[in-house]
């Protein structure tokens, strides 16, 4: 009967149905189950982890080959700590400081890198730079700008230096992620194109499709006591974050001029779809939610199924707000990354 | 980029986008003390280590709809609940090798449940009231109260090591008075007797 009685009681604690009172219960009896148990030894610890994480790896990475173990170190890394005995230290007297006021007790990333053996890129034109890189992967490097990375990338992950200013297509690969070092911030990349641009004690990273997270670098940023770990934010199409060096401080929001992103399947239409004939609003704000990929908020639900007619085609984001909140009365206001539609007239 | 500079909550927000890295820093942050947590419950090394790696093959599978705010105390409730679970099937099992009908044993009987609670609250009140004060006092702020040895030994105005002792003693004395509700029998370890 007890027996029963109490998988009965089990089985409810862990179907969350059971009674605050049997919760309790259960909760005391579990802190009284402990044995004590032997410390282990780190080399049977050591072991236990590794055998623990490829089994779990086993179930995660299913159709990709295996992430190699931290231990296991770069190759390249050597090569290039290697190289930079060798020396390759020609392009340090030209390089100009862009934020001259951060940088000047930072260490120059790129030049560290390029002393490393990496190769360099450098803008000094008045236009775009359109480089290749050997994963697939477009940079178009802007006027003033500088781009360090390795002759090969590791085979593990990508790895850039960026001073300045430069627009990324990458190539999509889940097992070798991409980053980009930017000064006091990394940006980790999975299959998409953003700019990164930094000026005034600010670093912007602007994203055009695809996801890319963004966060300091601990190694750049002499962390104090208490600020022992870096922080970071996650942005998505038409998302920009806006990092200030001085303050450490991450603000994200939307994007100067929003552009229709590409899904996963197919490249945008920025056609002639955004005629519409009494259609609810809500229907209309959906369309521009799916082609912006923003989130638009509204502040009176009220006026959701309110009729709309208009032709909003060739007409930008902002614009199509515009058109919009004139034909209810309403306005809009940009906070953080989402877009709110304030309070206009009801329509019943 | 070296993730072990990184804070968890950080870590967290690049699970979300299915960061492998990521997760590995939160698995290699976390595994031990989940480890030894199960182990102490269940004391078997297999069982634990299967329950370790229920507990982060869940996290990933869960990763882009997470709402998670702290990881380590996340992961310690999946560890219980995985505990708590496999002490479960293990009575189900127990309970078929002693031929107990399926039908009889999928009944549900509220009152034999009641009477359950009722006693095995009682069995712990009484068996924690036995102790000596000094022990009683340290027992229920470690393990109801969920306050740390330090800060124990700094409300009791004692040594680590000898809350460290107390608790081990506790423990030991518990599970003697409440052998009707424990029992240590391998390789289930830890199993509910009487019925």
């Amino acid at each position: 009967m007890h027996r029963k009685a109490f998988r009965q009681l089990l089985r409810r604690y862990l179907d969350n149905s059971c009674t605050d009172e049997e919760r309790r219960i259960i909760d005391r009896w579990y802190e009284l189950l402990d044995n004590e148990q032997a410390p282990r030894s780190n080399e049977e610890l050591t072991e236990v982890e590794k055998r623990l994480w490829q089994k779990i790896q086993a179930v995660t990475t299913k159709e990709s080959t295996a992430i190699p173990f931290r231990n296991h170190k770069n190759n390249w890394l050597n090569y290039a700590v290697a190289a930079s005995f060798i020396g390759v230290v020609v392009l340090v007297g030209s390089l100009v400081f862009k934020n001259k006021n951060i940088s000047s007790n930072t260490p120059s990333l790129v030049i560290a890198k390029v002393n490393q053996g990496f190769s360099e890129e450098i803008n000094n034109s008045g236009n775009i730079k359109k480089i290749q890189l050997e994963d697939g992967s477009f940079v178009s490097i802007y006027p003033g700008s500088k781009l360090a990375f390795p002759k090969h990338f590791a085979h593990d992950k990508r790895e850039v230096y960026l001073e300045g200013e430069a627009l990324f297509t990458v190539s999509k690969n889940p097992n070798h992620p991409f980053f980009v070092y930017n000064n006091q911030i990394v940006t980790r990349v999975l299959g998409t194109s953003f700019t990164v641009q930094n000026k005034n004690g600010k670093i912007e990273v602007a994203v055009q499709t695809g996801r890319v997270a963004v966060y300091e670098n601990g190694e750049q940023i002499n962390l104090n006591e208490v600020e022992q770990k870096s922080n970071g934010v996650i942005i998505t199409p038409n998302q920009k974050v806006t990092y200030y060096q001085q303050e450490r401080h991450f603000v994200t929001s939307i994007v100067d001029q929003p552009v229709p992103a590409p899904t996963e399947t197919s490249q945008p239409e920025i056609a002639n779809h955004f005629n519409y004939n009494e259609t609810p609003v809500y229907k209309v704000l959906q369309d521009l939610e799916d082609t912006y990929k923003l989130e638009i908020v509204l502040e009176n639900e009220k006026i959701k199924n309110c009729l709309f007619t208009g032709d909003l085609s060739n007409q930008n984001m902002f614009n199509k707000l515009e058109s919009i909140c004139v034909a209810f009365s309403s306005s809009y206001e940009i906070k953080g990354t989402r877009i709110l539609l304030k309070s206009g007239k009801d329509c019943e | 980029m070296d993730y072990r500079l990184l804070a968890d909550e950080a870590l967290l927000k690049f699970l979300k986008i299915s960061d492998e890295l990521a997760f590995e820093e939160i698995y290699l942050r976390n595994w031990r003390q989940l480890y030894y947590a199960a182990l102490n419950k269940i004391n078997n090394k297999e069982v634990a280590e299967d329950i370790i790696q229920t507990v982060f093959t869940d996290l990933w599978e869960k990763r882009e709809r997470h709402s998670i705010k702290n990881i380590s105390a996340y992961l310690g409730t999946s560890v219980k609940y995985q505990v708590i679970n496999y002490i479960k099937s293990a009575i189900s099992k127990k309970a078929h090798l002693s031929h107990i009908s399926e039908s009889r044993k999928t009944e549900e009987n509220n009152n034999d449940l009641a009477l359950l609670v009722k006693e095995l609250n009682e069995a712990i009140d009484m068996a924690i009231n036995q102790l000596p004060q000094k022990t009683q006092t340290i027992f229920r702020l470690s393990r109801f109260e969920r306050h740390s040895n330090k800060d124990i030994s700094r409300i009791m105005d004692v040594s680590e090591k000898a809350v460290e002792y107390h608790i081990t003693q506790s423990l030991k004395a518990l599970q003697l008075n409440l052998r009707d509700f424990m029992l240590v029998d391998l390789p289930l370890v830890v199993f509910f007797l009487a019925f």
